[in-house]
């Protein structure tokens, strides 16, 4: 009993050290992570360069994911209204898999105008626990995050009946509280770079 | 001594005539068993009410039968893989997954699916059923309520997918994992649940 019991806590832990691509949601209440980061033509930068004077929006995206794929045209709509709202909003892609010229090409053929970086060695989505596409975080004023998850209820657009991340910008803009502050959904599992790539820095 | 071989002739063509139209009955036996294996065989196949080249609809759950599917399996250890045919590393996974499920079923782990697929995924979700038979239960999740559904399995899954869970034969969940992963990790936590369970 007490044997199996301990094999029992034994498959626990290593279940937890196997699911390497489980994160840790940041909580409600983090600071904006200042950490290094690629434009799409290979410069350095960081999010202090991508904030607004409301607030800031920060969405995991991908190119081959047709999860996030589905959400192009809401993402774009949403970026123009919260822009001219006084929001930053900036497209992170943390894919492995996806480099700085397909998120290029990827922009260009599906309308996107919002700003994409390159998250190479996945310092943000690990700071940010991110784990899926499209997966968003919005800080406010401060650069506190008040809000983390989906962006609304329904890959399928006409099937919506909660727009969480819309409504934690409409709140963050009038001053209120965030009612729903975090949120979940299916997506595409971010393609990570392996942990010991992580470890040496790339 | 005429007559002998005579007889002898008549004996072997009856004698061969009778082989032959018992050769040919046989034949046709075997023929029409082959050609109606329901009528012959009234035992259920695959997809009873369907064509036979019409793969079958998978059972949509919502989540209190989800719950009640893991219940239902108590006594054994159990697998859960999450899945959707619009999930590339879940397509590649599938095939794994299900050679794992023959590997492990003698030594007592049980498994069934998941697809998270949409109303209007449901063919594709057939047909990648069709095209990779998983020899384990196939259910496509209600769409809606992902959030809750989510939650519920587990409130440490984010929702990535491919995700797949291992609960002990007791029924409790001993954890999860999420993204691709390898052969070998799945046999490494296969292994220490099937040991968890005495199995």
């Amino acid at each position: 009993m007490t044997l199996k019991r301990i094999a029992l806590i034994a498959s626990i832990a290593l279940i937890a050290t196997a699911g390497c691509a489980q994160q840790t949601p940041a909580p409600i209440g983090t600071p904006l992570p200042s950490l290094a980061l690629l434009t799409l033509t290979g410069e350095k930068t960081d999010l202090s360069h991508y904030t607004g004077k409301q607030g800031t929006v920060v969405i995991f995206v991908s190119t081959q994911c047709p999860v996030s794929n589905a959400y192009n045209e809401r993402m774009q709509e949403f970026f123009r209204a919260a822009v001219a709202r006084g929001f930053g909003v900036v497209g992170i892609n943390a894919n492995r898999n996806e480099p700085a010229e397909e998120v290029t090409r990827h922009a260009k053929e599906h309308g996107l105008t919002f700003p994409i970086l390159k998250d190479e060695d996945n310092r943000l989505a690990d700071a940010l626990g991110a784990s899926f596409t499209p997966e968003t975080y919005v800080f406010d004023r401060e650069g506190i995050l008040r809000y983390h998850g989906r962006i609304d209820d329904r890959r399928d657009v006409t099937k919506i009946s909660q727009r969480d991340l819309q409504a934690a910008v409409d709140a963050l803009a009038s001053g209120k509280t965030v009612a729903t502050s975090e949120t979940k959904a299916f997506g595409c599992t971010i393609k990570r770079v392996p942990r010991s790539d992580n470890k040496s820095g790339s | 001594m005429a007559a002998n071989p005579d007889s002898f002739g008549k004996r072997h063509l009856a004698s061969v005539a009778g082989l032959l139209l018992a050769a040919m009955a046989s034949l046709l036996l075997v023929s029409a068993r082959a050609q109606t294996p329901v009528r012959t065989k009234p035992s259920p196949p695959a997809t009873p009410s369907k064509k036979p080249s019409q793969p079958r609809d998978i059972e949509v759950i919502e989540a209190s039968r989800y719950d009640a599917l893991v219940a239902a399996r108590r006594g054994k250890p159990l697998m859960v893989a999450f899945w959707a045919t619009w999930c590339e590393p879940c397509r590649d996974e599938f095939p794994m997954v299900a050679e794992l499920a023959r590997q492990y079923r003698e030594k007592g782990l049980t498994v069934f699916g998941v697809s998270l697929d949409e109303d209007a995924e449901a063919g594709l979700a057939r047909k990648f059923l069709a095209l990779h038979p998983a020899g384990f239960p196939n259910y496509r999740k209600k769409p809606g309520k992902e959030q809750e559904f989510i939650n519920q399995v587990s409130p440490s899954w984010s929702g990535a997918l491919p995700a797949t869970f291992f609960y002990a034969k007791d029924g409790r969940l001993l954890g999860h994992i999420e993204g691709e992963q390898t052969r070998e990790t799945f046999v490494k936590i296969i292994e220490k649940v099937l040991a968890a369970s005495g199995n």
